[in-house]
């Protein structure tokens, strides 16, 4: 089976004679069988890929089990447990109940007694949302195993469901006084915070964040939006710094670049700022990232120069321009 | 009070992008013709949208950043920002006061008869029968519900829309964080704005 399309050319060459002596029979059902495990290979590995960056992409993980896996899952040997488990939560997110069930079945087989197998049951309830129900099997379930994190953490997440915030930011504060390692409930917290306005306990959260992983330009870069977002001089300038920080972890963030165009901008518009000299360092600074700026941009933008962002920053360059004439 | 008509482009952008990012929270601006007597018509229409954010609202810096640029190009191509629209994380959730839409009140500074949109997040399904939307008019500072007869989203549109989500376009749209991710891509979605109008085009022609 050539790999090519079924069109005969129209020069003749040798290397399509070479094709067609080889266009036999059980040549091309070992072709076929071999792109059968190269598409299982790359599904197993998209699925795995999801699994360890933690990505909530539900419909394609059910559109790969619809296409692919459903047939062959047992060739995956052992990881077909785990993926058991990956397909049954994202069936629940796309209301595929049939393949939760399917899932559920497997697993509870062939793991009778286990946990993760009661939290994927609990789950199943919070999506029918028998809330009292899930609630009470949580409960059995932190009476059986203090240690275990996971039920805590769907209780909260009960909370939010209901949309009760106030309680849901209580509980994980209260989870975090015992499990003070768990990153994503730091972020969690740090998105709960934002929701109701308390920047600085949320900047609190990011800098728990940065403390367990200083070399994550993603969360200096959050630290540097929240302190923008509070405002004032000393909150710019603490932006400015995690501003750079995230640009020096990560060269090529566009939102750190923006995010220090921004800061220096305001902060050299600040009154607070009367020596001339400084004000001049950061008058400077912006126009450098403004060309920076725009080199980055007419780089990756085939047509044209952005002309956008050309006028943006003549704009806020000339609101600077105005004010240094009525300095002097 | 004003009726409320959306075009396609708009009305298919803003379900697609709440079916891109379903479990997040999502902005954008509504963009309507530039017409100094907008005072005194009895209808506004939406011209088109840009979809926004869909990571952490509620910081500003990114926001000030896009809303600029949407500006300066609206006044190129003639368009306004007339209003704001977002849907919220919780399906059932229709509130409209969080710290990110203050955004809203920034926009009704300055164009007065600016609309809140707030996506129903129960009726975007894969069949749209209704419009899928509240609107929130800004009256004297406060934002006022619009009486549901008011919003007009013609049923081809509701058809197209169906059409598109089943058939996943959704995954081609551009926001702005896409574009912040990959400067390359463009926010202001040319080539999907292209692909609905001439679907909306074709399904007009064989009606008649």
């Amino acid at each position: 089976m050539p790999a090519f399309c079924c069109k005969k050319p129209e020069k003749w060459t040798r290397f399509y004679e070479m094709i067609l002596e080889i266009d036999s029979q059980p040549y091309n059902i070992i072709c076929l069988l071999s792109a059968t495990c190269g598409i299982l290979g790359n599904a197993a590995e998209i699925l795995r890929t999801y699994r360890e960056q933690n990505c909530r992409q539900s419909q394609t993980v059910v559109d790969i089990w619809d296409s692919v896996l459903k047939k062959s899952i047992d060739k995956l040997g052992d990881e077909k447990y785990v993926v058991w488990e990956q397909v049954c939560i994202s069936s629940l997110d796309c209301n595929r109940i049939d393949i939760a069930n399917e899932c559920l079945l497997q697993l509870s087989n062939k793991f009778p007694n286990s946990y993760r197998v009661r939290l994927l049951e609990e789950l199943l309830l919070e999506y029918l949302e028998r809330y009292d129900e899930a609630l009470d099997l949580l409960d059995a379930m932190i009476h059986d195993d203090e240690t275990n994190a996971s039920p805590r953490k769907r209780k909260i997440a009960i909370l939010k469901a209901k949309g009760r915030n106030a309680e849901a930011i209580k509980e994980l504060n209260e989870y975090l006084k015992k499990f003070m390692i768990d990153q994503d409930a730091w972020n969690e917290l740090c998105d709960l915070y934002l929701n109701e306005q308390e920047y600085a306990k949320a900047a609190f959260c990011m800098e728990e964040l940065i403390l367990q992983n200083p070399h994550n330009h993603l969360f200096h870069l959050r630290f540097a939006e929240i302190k923008y977002t509070q405002g004032g001089i000393d909150n710019l300038e603490l932006a400015l710094a995690y501003y750079c920080q995230a640009l020096k972890l990560s060269p090529s963030n566009m939102r750190a670049l923006f995010g220090l165009y921004l800061s220096a901008k305001y902060i050299s518009l600040s009154s607070k700022l009367t020596i001339w000299k400084i004000n001049e360092h950061f008058i400077k600074l912006y126009h450098i990232i403004s060309k920076i700026l725009l080199n980055r941009t007419n780089k990756k933008i085939k047509f044209g120069k952005h002309c956008i962002l050309n006028k943006l920053y003549s704009k806020f360059n000339s609101l600077t321009f105005n004010r240094k004439i009525e300095d002097i | 009070m004003k009726e409320v008509i959306f075009s396609p482009n708009a009305y298919c952008k803003i379900m697609m992008h709440s079916a891109k990012y379903p479990h997040c929270a999502i902005n954008g601006v509504l963009l309507a013709t530039d017409d100094k007597s907008d005072e005194k018509l009895k209808s506004i229409t939406f011209v088109d949208v840009i979809p926004l954010f869909h990571i952490c609202l509620p910081v500003t810096p990114m926001a000030e950043i896009a809303l600029s640029q949407i500006e300066l190009w609206a006044d190129s191509v003639g368009l306004i920002i007339a209003g704001y629209y977002l849907a919220n994380e919780n399906i059932n959730d229709m509130s409209y006061e969080k710290p990110a839409h203050k955004i809203a009140d920034k926009i009704s500074e300055k164009y007065r008869s600016a609309s809140l949109v707030v996506v129903d997040n129960k009726l975007v399904t894969l069949n749209h029968s209704v419009p899928a939307v509240k609107i929130l008019c800004n009256v004297d500072g406060k934002w006022k519900h619009l009486d549901k007869f008011k919003v007009i989203v013609d049923q081809v549109t509701l058809q197209k829309t169906s059409e598109l989500l089943q058939r996943k376009v959704y995954y081609s749209l551009v926001d702005f964080d896409n574009h912040l991710d990959n400067i390359s891509l463009d926010w202001k979605n040319e080539s999907l704005n292209k692909q609905i109008n001439d679907a909306h085009f074709n399904e007009k022609k064989k009606k008649l």
